[in-house]
């Protein structure tokens, strides 16, 4: 019993701080029905500016008020009055790109900004390490204390501040429809901006109360932290402040005393302990009612917006459509004329990448752009093809290319595992639900001898194909055009076969669907499976490129990071993934070889580029290709209408 | 009453991102008066009334409410100056019960009003409401949906009331209701702009007629003067239609 509460009481601070970014991101989803991702990264950087603030000699409680009282609700209105704002009612996809390009970018510009040194957090709450009183033999720090009473009555506050007419009743009709809310005299977006604000700040002082446990400021800690917290909300069904605070606790309480019991030294049980958190999400989604689906009513004042930009843009004038067809063949052609002949070496390989990488892009086009499902768990699929081809080389000396094909057939194999808990699921939870699964791959799947390896990884050898060696980098260039040909036209045929449509009509309406006599659940798992096969043979060709791989390099943060930079370049048609994974790989060259301190920029083109998608969530590119298109079919017209002129003069 | 109008639409231009809605409306309505505006499908009727209420913002032209130049305001602004808008479709929150549907107006429109004097008005009109104030608005059916976006512009009498094709979907004795509910606020001193469907119902309601065709204002004049404009634009639903004469030719 005392070994117990030995590991019960030290849990339950953690939860403590779980609860409170819990509620904060209940608020923002009541208030705007935006998944706040980014809330992670909220809280790391005001942990971070609090910690700075103290080592440049402030005292506490000025850097507290300045990290959490003013930077917690200015980051909120900025999010809110920059992007979020605009992304009220928008389809699932278009809510959650924005977020996740911000997870991304914001840890990395406040690091730049911060500077490199290490920063050591500081506390805050009464006096860190000193044992107030000892409880059933455990000791109590003044930290413990503090950070539960702070949890405890922040709670509260927000419970009260939610119940009350004026407020509650106006979040609810907000979210409801802003339009409406404002035809009963309600300021939506002011209600918005104050909901963002305040969860915001509860984002901050959640950051500043957890950053003391660890030794060491780490974004990855609070992507971590923002899990637990989407568990612990995912108790509450997203709605009860009281329960998310149940849930925050016990999650924290069970994750110390899974950490007691299990035996020490396996990937077990240092895995499961900061895996657990995922897995109580999953099991919540797949088993909550009201998580299933977004749960929002559609806004009947929707028909006020313009309609949404062309997803595919398509000429109406015969020629030009010609003409756009033999530019676009041209100018890939140019492209792979130009790496083949005038690239320096070491760009070369950059370009392989690229196209290994637009394998791995197109999976997300045909789920994401063709089937309307939003997998954050891409690269699991990936690193499955990858792992597969290495152990398979590496055990029983299997060729390498018949290892991309293994690859792809376990990595469908798990997609099709993957997609049948999601089958209930609709929208954001699907994205969701895998992410969980991706962060259990990265925590315990991957680590075992027989999968990844944990951080040792693989080797696996360039391939062979008869006679031919595809061990220099120019002939594996061309070995993965060819891959890529194969499965971009594979992507095509799907796109425009039966399988297409019917996915088509998914995306549009899955009752529409159904009602038509498509078999929506059978063909959510085709498409799971089939991008999980290409993800999977990209990832298996990229280990070979490589030559070496290991967890770490299909980690979370790729799957997210996939999603964005299709996502925002246009997860519609092929050349827009090809154009992303060329994008994303000579960006991460170009800021390569700058100086160190530069390498933020990278994090910084996210920030922008989900600043960009929140104007045109129809991607860069397809918006591009309907700017040209527009002006040539002008263009065309005004040239025909001056050749009619002319001949009637004539 | 003054002679000013109460709402005063000037050249006003609307546009849905490319797509033009409509264009160089002008039309006016006058204090504690009835204005019914009708037209075929798609004639812009709709975008009048989102134009009018804030919901959407005019390219060109200005609006003027209660003498004030309204053209730029957010809608919420416009609610709380007095005009309620009742939407085509769903025109209440479905996740709030009927009681908070009007307290939340009532709070934002009028937050000096006592709230129960201005909440037993609305059940006192349409008692049906009474009965479910406890009930999410989103289970009502599609008549007392219409009630309860009435009911608001009842609990707090205000100055203009735009309704969009209240009796659309409903059944003929509900609209009976809806109509007597819209007599009374009318007589209550409130101004009416009414988009209608059943053209007899709204005649004998309204005074005067703005006729939109394509987006433009077609005619305008008292009610009794309009029937010849109307059947102009399309049959009247109550009459048979007239002898199969393109019918036959196109079989023929």
């Amino acid at each position: 019993m005392t070994e117990l509460l030995s590991y019960v009481l030290p849990g339950v601070p953690y939860g403590c701080v779980y609860a409170l970014m819990a509620a904060g991101l209940v608020l923002t989803y009541r208030a705007s029905g935006v998944f706040n991702l980014a809330f992670g990264a909220q809280a790391y950087v005001s942990a971070l500016l609090f910690s700075v603030v103290v080592q440049e000699g402030a005292g506490t409680w000025w850097a507290f008020v300045l990290s959490v009282v003013v930077a917690g609700p200015v980051m909120g209105l900025l999010l809110d009055g920059v992007v979020f704002r605009y992304t009220r009612g928008a389809p699932p996809l278009v809510r959650l790109v924005p977020a996740l390009g911000l997870m991304i970018a914001i840890p990395s510009v406040a690091q730049m900004l911060a500077g490199t040194s290490t920063r050591v957090p500081a506390s805050f709450v009464l006096r860190p390490n000193q044992v107030y009183f000892h409880l059933a033999g455990s000791a109590v720090s003044g930290e413990e204390i503090g950070t539960t009473l702070v949890a405890f009555a922040s709670v509260a506050a927000l419970a009260a501040l939610l119940r009350s007419r004026r407020l509650g009743l106006r979040m609810r009709a907000v979210v409801e429809s802003p339009r409406m809310a404002e035809l009963h005299g309600v300021r939506s977006d002011a209600v918005g901006s104050l909901a963002w604000s305040i969860s915001s700040l509860f984002a901050a002082l959640a950051g500043v109360l957890l950053a003391p446990i660890y030794a060491q400021l780490n974004a990855s800690n609070f992507t971590a932290l923002l899990v637990a917290a989407i568990a612990a909300a995912a108790v509450g069904g997203l709605e009860s402040l009281p329960l998310t605070l149940v849930g925050g606790i016990a999650i924290g309480v069970a994750q110390q005393v899974i950490g007691g019991y299990l035996p020490s030294g396996t990937i077990l049980s240092s895995g499961l302990r900061p895996a657990f958190p995922f897995l109580v999400l999953a099991v919540l989604l797949v088993g909550r009612r009201s998580l299933r689906h977004d749960g929002r009513l559609d806004d009947p004042l929707a028909g006020c917006d313009p309609p949404m930009a062309s997803l595919r843009p398509a000429p109406r004038m015969a020629e030009v459509a010609l003409g756009a067809k033999a530019f676009t063949v041209a100018l890939g052609a140019a492209v792979v004329a130009i790496a083949v002949a005038v690239v320096p070496g070491n760009w070369e390989f950059t370009f392989t990448q690229a196209a290994v990488l637009s394998i791995v892009m197109l999976s997300i086009t045909l789920l994401t752009g063709l089937a309307g499902q939003i997998s954050l768990g891409q690269a699991v699929f990936a690193g499955a093809g990858a792992f597969t081809a290495g152990q398979l080389a590496a055990h029983f000396g299997l060729p390498v290319l018949a290892g991309v094909l293994a690859g792809g057939l376990v990595a469908g194999m798990l997609g099709a595992i993957v997609a049948l808990p999601t089958l209930s699921l609709g929208g954001i939870s699907v994205g969701l639900l895998t992410l969980s699964f991706a962060l259990l791959a990265d925590n315990v799947l991957f680590l075992y001898s027989w999968s990844g390896n944990g951080a040792t990884g693989l080797s696996v050898p360039r391939p062979k194909l008869g006679g031919l060696s595809f061990a220099g980098t120019g002939a594996f260039f061309g070995l993965s055009l060819v891959i890529l040909g194969i499965v971009s036209g594979a992507v095509v045929l799907v796109r425009g076969g039966t399988v297409g449509r019917q996915l088509a009509a998914i995306r549009g309406s899955e009752t529409g669907a159904a009602s038509i006599g498509i078999d929506v659940a059978r063909l959510r798992i085709v498409a799971f499976t089939l991008s999980a096969v290409i993800a999977g043979v990209g990832g298996a060709l990229y280990a070979s490129l490589e030559q070496s791989v290991s967890p770490n390099d299909f980690n979370y943060q790729f799957s997210l990071v996939y999603v964005v930079v299709v996502a925002a370049v246009g997860v519609y048609s092929v050349a827009g993934a090809i154009e992303a994974a060329l994008a994303y790989t000579v960006l991460l060259q170009l800021v390569g070889s700058l100086p160190g301190r530069y390498s933020s920029l990278v994090a910084l083109v996210f920030g922008l580029v989900a600043l960009g998608y929140v104007r045109h969530p129809e991607g860069v590119v397809t918006y591009a290709q309907s700017w040209v298109l527009d002006r040539a079919e002008q263009l065309a017209r005004f040239l025909q209408r001056d050749r009619a002129s002319g001949a009637e003069a004539g | 009453m003054s002679s000013a109008p109460l709402l005063e639409l000037s050249g006003v231009d609307l546009s849905y991102g490319p797509y033009r809605a409509l264009f160089g409306v002008s039309f006016t309505v006058s204090a504690r008066a009835a204005v019914a505006l009708v037209g075929s499908n798609g004639s812009g009727k709709t975008s009048v009334a989102r134009v009018v209420s804030g919901l959407v913002r005019a390219r060109a032209g200005s609006i003027r409410f209660d003498g004030r130049d309204v053209t730029r305001w957010p809608a919420w602004r416009i609610a709380r100056a007095g005009l309620v808008h009742v939407p085509e479709g769903r025109s209440v929150l479905g996740s709030l019960t009927v009681e908070e549907n009007l307290l939340l107006g009532l709070e934002g429109l009028a937050g000096r009003h006592g709230g129960a004097g201005a909440l037993e008005r609305a059940y006192s009109m349409f008692p049906r409401l009474s009965d479910r104030r406890r009930q999410l608005a989103g289970t009502l059916s599609g008549g007392e949906q219409r009630m309860l976006a009435l009911g608001r512009a009842v609990a707090v009498p205000e100055q203009l009331l735009v309704v969009d094709e209240l009796s659309l979907g409903l059944s003929p004795t509900v609209v009976d209701e809806i109509f007597s509910g819209l007599r009374e606020i009318l007589a209550s001193g409130t101004s009416l702009l009414v988009i209608e469907q059943h053209v007899e119902r709204v005649l004998a309601l309204a005074e005067r007629v703005v006729v939109l065709a394509h987006g433009r204002v077609a005619g305008e004049g008292p009610a009794g003067e309009l029937a010849g404009v109307l059947s102009s634009l399309r049959p009247s639903p109550g009459r048979p239609e007239p002898p199969t004469s393109a019918a036959g030719g196109g079989l023929a």
